[in-house]
This record gives structure tokens, C-alpha cells and sequence, in this order.
């Protein structure tokens, strides 16, 4: 499973329990940074790097100082987001 | 250049914490917030929310404080005379004035010949109240007591799940003495962040931003967020070189305890053993604010503190914004397990 499938499914599991409207259809730009409150992002970012953990074997943390950063954060849009959690893997 | 000290006479030799006696649990106080079942589910999952530990009835820092340092005393064969000065690091004195301290001189027996103040820090102010009584006993004073701790329960809005359901109370005492043993301490603050973590409208500054806001403690997650993750790695990295320790020396590393996620995000980035790494008090007892650090020793770690020789990283970081941290060596400290509220029995 590819890095983006497993963060497409991870998002998928935390949008089920909550109300996220701009989130419903995903695209490039979709912007999780605006859609999503902070306490959903530590909990996405939790999610996703057990399930990468389990899809490429290395934990790797996802969180650093940009992540809430407005105008640095990788949650500005979809394919930033993937693109960065695909550099922390291969960094 | 960072604020840096470095001390060559002065030790822990006693560490105690007392916590509030009313134990709450979050999936019990979940609801009460107005939590469905799948956010606080989320909340437990994410931050580590299990149960807090807060004071009965009219408890105040002071009194959890008297508790611990009569516990120390009475542990380490020590009478008040025997103290030169108390230092208490809360952000919830019982009075804006006067100072929390003097009372708690005054509630121990300490002699009127001694010196009480207080300091006004919450997460970073273990590592500060340390830096300080450290550097009296450098200067001559044979004992000092540092205490530190809050009721955070009484500075949220109890309805507030954002922030409430984190915080427990707790109040710890620790003896530092004029003993030779080396200790290596750096101390940061930037106030352009004071608005991360604020009780608005609770000294005599009144703003429009604050108006019609109540004195509970307003955090912007986000934001601490972004603090604790720049901030907190270089602080260890810096201290461990101040100190000429490599990253395998020290026997522990025992961090503020804000909440697992943060905790495990540092012990991963800094690529410590998670053995080194105590993550479990704000999960048993709550964010203990300037008791975490203490809190965490006597709640988790009594054992090897009690029995051994070890070399300790520490590090607090928050409200203020402020962070400290500190290499510091201790030989047998007198650390029992964590006392459950004021009368507890030893």
C-alpha cells in the first residue's frame, strides 16, 4: 500500500466521527489545516504514523514545528501533506 | 547565549509529592463535558487521558505543599530550624499577596531568621525553583526547600474539554542541600508568546482583548503545539553539551508532562530509549504544572531514585512562554511513592 493510500484511509477513519464539510470530497487542495481543529490533527497524526508504522515497519514521527504553523504547515493542502509524509519516510 | 548555571556544592537529597485526594475519570467526566463517545475516545487515544487526581473541598498549593514538605522533613530526620529559606514556584498562591511561601514557612515552624518568596512559573518552574535554590545553597545556605505545584483545577473552566480533563493538582516538596555534586542548568524565556497560555483578566492588566473573558486559563493548543516541538530538542541537545554528557549517559530523562503524543514525539525525534522516557503522569494523575517533574519521580521512578546513583536530564517547558532544563546527579534521594492526598498515610 502506497504512502498516499495509507494517509487517504487514515483521514477517511477520522472524518467518520466528525463534521468536516470542506473535507468531503478530496483533492490536491484540499486544506486540512483549515478544516480540521487541532486536537483532530494529533489525533490524525497519531493514527497515521501507527498505520505507516504497520505498512513500511519504521515509526516515524510526523509532527515537527511546522504542522500548526498557518503559514508553513503541510496541512495547507492534500498533496503538500502527502508529499511532505512521503520525504519524512524516505529522510 | 543562553542564561546558564552551573553548580558544584549543591544536591537533591529529598523529594516528595502530594495529590489532590479525588481521583476523576475521563470517561466518566467525559460526558459531563458534553463529549460524544468518538471524541472522547479521540481525546483519550491522542493525549493519554485516563485519570486526574484533584483536590477535595478547599485544598489550596499550600496545603498540598505543608503536606509534602512535613513528609520530607519527617523522612529525611530534619527539623524547620534546620531550613534556611522556601521557595514556592505556583501559579495559584492563596493570595495575590502576600506571598504563598511566607504562610508556608509559617505553617511549618520555620524560624522568622529564614527566607520565603515566591516564584511566579507553571511548567518550566521545577528546573527554574531548582536553579534558584541551587544557587543559595551555592552561595551558603545549608538547606534550602523548593516547593512546587498548583491546583489546576481551580484556573479551568471545568466544562472545558480542551483543557480541563488535563490537569491534576499536586504539590511537591524537594530539599536541596550543600553537599558537593556538580549540576549544569539553562533557562529560557520569550514573552512574545504570552498570550499561548494565559488567564486573562486575573492580575490588574485589563485589555480589550480580555473583556468579557473569564479567569480560567485559555491555551492555544496550536500554538504550545509549535513551541514545545522548536524549542524542547535544542534545549536537550544544548544542555546535554553544556553538561559534556553524550545523549546514552543519563539514566533518565524526565521531561514536563504535557500529554503521551508530545512525550513520544520528543523521545522518537530525540531517538532516546523509551525506557529513559517516562510518558505515564499526566495519564494517572493530570498535568501537575511545576509538580510534573517531581510528580513523575515520586509517581513512577521512587524506586531507582531511592536506591541508586543517577544521572537525570530535566526539562519543564510552557506557560510563559518559558523552558528550562538541567543535567543534575543524585545519590539516594529520599523519594517515597506519591502521597494520595494530604492526610495520607506513609
Amino acid at each position: 500500500m502506497s504512502i498516499e493510500q495509507v494517509l487517504r484511509e487514515t483521514l477517511e477513519k477520522i472524518l467518520a466521527s466528525i463534521e468536516a464539510p470542506g473535507l468531503q470530497s478530496l483533492t490536491n487542495e484540499s486544506n486540512l489545516f483549515e478544516n480540521l481543529d487541532s486536537l483532530t490533527v494529533v489525533d490524525m497524526l497519531l493514527e497515521a504514523e501507527m498505520q505507516l508504522e504497520k505498512a513500511t515497519g519504521r515509526y516515524v514521527t510526523l509532527a515537527d514545528e511546522t504542522i500548526f504553523d498557518a503559514s508553513k504547515s503541510p496541512l495547507r493542502t492534500w498533496a503538500g501533506w502527502v508529499a511532505y509524509v512521503e520525504s519524512k519516510h524516505a529522510g | 547565549m543562553p542564561a546558564e548555571l552551573r553548580f558544584t556544592q549543591a544536591r537533591i537529597a529529598g523529594i516528595v509529592t502530594t495529590v489532590g485526594k479525588e481521583r476523576r475519570e475521563f470517561a466518566v467526566e467525559a460526558s459531563s463535558m458534553g463529549l460524544s463517545e468518538g471524541e472522547a475516545a479521540r481525546l483519550q487515544r491522542a493525549l493519554g487521558l485516563g485519570s486526574r487526581h484533584v483536590v477535595e473541598g478547599p485544598e489550596t498549593t499550600v496545603d498540598l505543599c505543608v503536606a509534602s514538605s512535613r513528609r520530607l522533613l519527617a523522612g529525611l530526620h530534619l527539623k524547620p530550624d534546620d531550613l534556611s529559606a522556601v521557595i514556592l514556584v505556583t501559579q495559584t498562591p492563596d493570595y495575590s499577596a502576600p506571598s504563598s511561601a511566607i504562610t508556608i514557612q509559617h505553617l511549618l515552624g520555620m524560624p522568622v531568621t529564614s527566607m520565603a518568596f515566591d516564584m511566579r512559573l507553571g511548567c518550566s518552574g521545577f528546573v527554574y525553583g531548582l536553579a534558584v535554590a541551587s544557587s543559595l545553597v551555592e552561595s551558603g545556605f545549608q538547606r534550602v526547600l523548593l516547593c512546587v505545584g498548583d491546583v489546576a483545577s481551580r484556573f479551568v473552566d471545568p466544562a472545558d474539554h480542551t483543557i480541563a480533563p488535563l490537569m491534576g493538582d499536586a504539590g511537591a516538596a524537594i530539599l536541596v542541600e550543600r553537599t558537593p555534586s556538580e549540576s549544569y542548568f539553562q533557562l529560557y524565556s520569550d514573552g512574545s508568546g504570552a498570550r499561548a497560555l494565559i488567564i486573562p483578566n486575573s492580575g490588574v492588566r485589563q485589555t480589550e482583548a480580555d473583556e468579557g473573558l473569564t479567569p480560567y486559563m485559555r491555551m492555544d493548543g496550536a500554538a504550545v503545539f509549535n513551541f514545545t516541538l522548536q524549542r524542547v530538542p535544542s534545549l536537550i541537545g544544548d544542555i546535554l553539551t553544556m553538561a559534556n554528557v553524550s545523549t546514552e549517559q543519563p539514566d533518565y530523562f524526565v521531561l514536563h508532562q504535557p500529554n503521551k503524543y508530545i512525550l513520544k514525539n520528543l523521545q522518537k525525534r530525540l531517538q532516546l530509549p523509551e525506557a529513559k522516557v517516562p510518558m505515564s503522569t499526566q495519564s494517572v494523575f493530570g498535568n501537575q504544572n511545576s509538580a510534573s517533574i517531581p510528580g513523575t519521580i515520586n509517581g513512577f521512578l521512587s524506586e531507582p531514585y531511592s536506591n541508586g546513583s543517577l544521572l537525570t536530564v530535566f526539562a519543564g517547558f510552557g506557560i510563559g512562554l518559558s523552558w528550562a532544563a538541567a543535567v543534575v546527579r543524585t545519590d539516594r534521594v529520599y523519594a517515597p511513592p506519591t502521597f494520595i492526598g494530604v492526610n495520607a498515610e506513609g
